[in-house]
């Protein structure tokens, strides 16, 4: 379970997440959605530790989560990644051995052993060899999801994780969502395409900017036109009650 | 040329200062290569530039206070390293901004003190290198830190990797970034003062720079352009102290000129080059 409680973050005058309270249950796959400013981003990189917390706290199974970071693993939007740095894929997987790892000390023949089956899970077994910067942008999303799969972190939180790749990577990436959420690991999605919410998530953390959590819940219960009216714009509401019209963001 | 290769070698046999001279530019031109691998990989190539000038007040107060030039030049790079980091933190200017202040205001008080010693030292060489006028104890010196440099980047590569790679993600996991970043600006300060007597104060930037560059248009893989750089790094200082001895040519530049050579010999004829014109390109599948 991830608690966070009466969370603020960001300048004393500007709040960017104010008071924001949730628990997130292990096992299920939460997606977070809210339109632009809402603090998506913002609440995952500030429960990573890359943003300070202003007041309130965050538990992960009762403990305070700073108290042991290597439990947490992070899949960053993948623009955020310099692409131009001298690395194959092979190498960029097995870095996700490196938290395990103590100061001065190089990965063993098993980490590299699972670097090959987490190449293996995302289908990128041929592209090893290949440096990085060579790979389309879905690719290199499936290389970062598979460093995570190397990691085996119990919390993972990923930021856009499905933006900008081709149909292929997107459900080579949702399945592995799927084999961690059996797993029992506890997943958090940023996520921007609503037309995907009900297929992908179990629960939904509606965010807005300014108001903080609209919803928080089942998406079959919390994926409503109200919900999404309030968290992006009134428009929204219509175009999601016209059947068989697909919502946009 | 070959009579200069000769007459070369023969003072090499016959001169101590020459082979002191040598031993000192490529061990400096090995690990500035090795180093400055990372500061262009992390898009700091200013910051080197910074971080030798900001030394110079050090070499002034050292000589003033007669204490060893690394420990004085050490506290003023590191100075202008935490000063540049704070700066940038506490307000809006951008990074580049603070950098060129800092450094330059760290330069022009290093100038004053210096000329303030004249007849005891030589601005000139300081700023642009005597790499002949190197003694035992420096080489010793330069040997030392070398071997602390080089063992510090085996034992800390995967540290040194992941955080030039992608800082983010090693923070995730709670890798002390910044204490990894001011490490490295200590060995560049370090670096900077051990190739005062090579290449100087305004040159030892492309030192870190250059051959770094020019190892990684021929790679894709860190480990490789980390040997490339360190051996393009010495042999620049191999062949530039050559051309320094046989016309009588100021060593830091000659090196640095070598350096800049191979550089434009591996722009026009590397593969990533030819990649990003189109020419080996990867297809995006």
């Amino acid at each position: 379970m991830l608690e966070i409680t009466d969370l603020t973050v960001g300048y004393s005058t500007t709040p960017i997440i104010e008071r924001l309270t949730v628990a997130l249950a292990d096992g299920r796959l939460t997606g977070v959605i809210g339109a632009n400013g809402a603090g998506k981003s913002t609440l995952l990189k500030t429960i990573v530790g890359l943003i300070p917390v202003r007041s309130g706290r965050i538990l992960y199974h009762d403990r305070p989560i700073r108290e042991n970071q290597r439990q947490i693993g992070y899949v960053a939007q993948h623009a955020a990644i310099d692409t131009t740095f001298p690395i194959t894929v092979r190498e960029t997987v097995l870095l996700g051995a490196y938290p395990r790892l103590g100061w001065g000390r190089q990965p063993s023949r098993q980490d590299r052993l699972d670097a090959e089956d987490a190449l293996a899970a995302v289908e990128l077994t041929d592209l090893g060899e290949r440096p990085l910067t060579a790979l389309s942008g879905g690719q290199r999303q499936r290389v970062y999801i598979a460093r995570a799969i190397l990691q085996d972190a119990p919390l993972v939180l990923l930021d856009e994780p499905f933006a900008g790749i081709d149909v292929h990577s997107e459900a080579v990436i949702m399945a592995i969502l799927r084999q961690w959420r059996a797993a029992g690991k506890t997943v958090l999605v940023v996520h921007h395409d609503l037309n995907k919410v009900r297929q992908y998530f179990d629960d939904l953390l509606i965010l807005a900017p300014g108001r903080g959590v609209i919803d928080h819940g089942q998406v079959n219960q919390v994926f409503t036109p109200a919900n999404i009216a309030q968290a992006f714009s009134p428009d929204m509401e219509s175009l999601f009650n016209a059947p068989e019209t697909e919502v946009a963001q | 040329m070959m009579a200069s290769i000769q007459a070369f070698f023969t003072g090499l046999g016959q001169y101590q200062f020459l082979q002191m001279a040598l031993i000192s530019a490529v061990l400096v031109g090995i690990m500035a290569g090795v180093l400055g691998s990372f500061i262009i990989l992390k898009g700091m190539s200013l910051m080197g530039d910074a971080l030798s000038h900001a030394v110079l007040p050090g070499v002034a107060t050292s000589y003033m206070l007669g204490i060893p030039m690394i420990l004085g030049a050490g506290i003023f790079g590191l100075l202008a390293a935490l000063l540049i980091g704070y700066a940038s933190r506490k307000s809006p200017l951008k990074n580049d901004t603070v950098i060129g202040i800092v450094f330059s205001a760290f330069f022009a008080l290093g100038y004053i003190l210096i000329a303030g010693l004249e007849s005891t030292t030589n601005l000139h060489h300081i700023l642009f290198g005597n790499v002949l006028a190197v003694s035992r104890t420096d080489v010793w010196t330069t040997l030392v830190v070398f071997n602390l440099v080089i063992l510090a980047v085996v034992f800390f590569f995967k540290e040194l990797q992941i955080s030039t790679f992608d800082p983010n993600f090693a923070r995730s996991y709670g890798l002390p970034t910044g204490v990894i970043h001011y490490g490295l600006m200590t060995a560049l300060t370090v670096v900077t003062v051990v190739a005062l007597q090579s290449v100087g104060i305004i040159l030892i930037v492309a030192m870190l720079v250059t051959p770094a560059a020019t190892a990684y248009l021929w790679t894709h893989r860190l480990q490789p352009m980390l040997w490339l750089a360190g051996a393009l790094g010495g042999l620049s200082a191999f062949i530039g102290l050559f051309l320094s001895y046989t016309w009588n040519w100021a060593s830091g530049p000659a090196i640095v000129l070598t350096a800049a050579v191979f550089f434009v010999i591996s722009f026009l004829a590397a593969p990533k080059r030819r990649a990003w014109r189109g020419e080996g390109a990867v297809a995006d599948a």
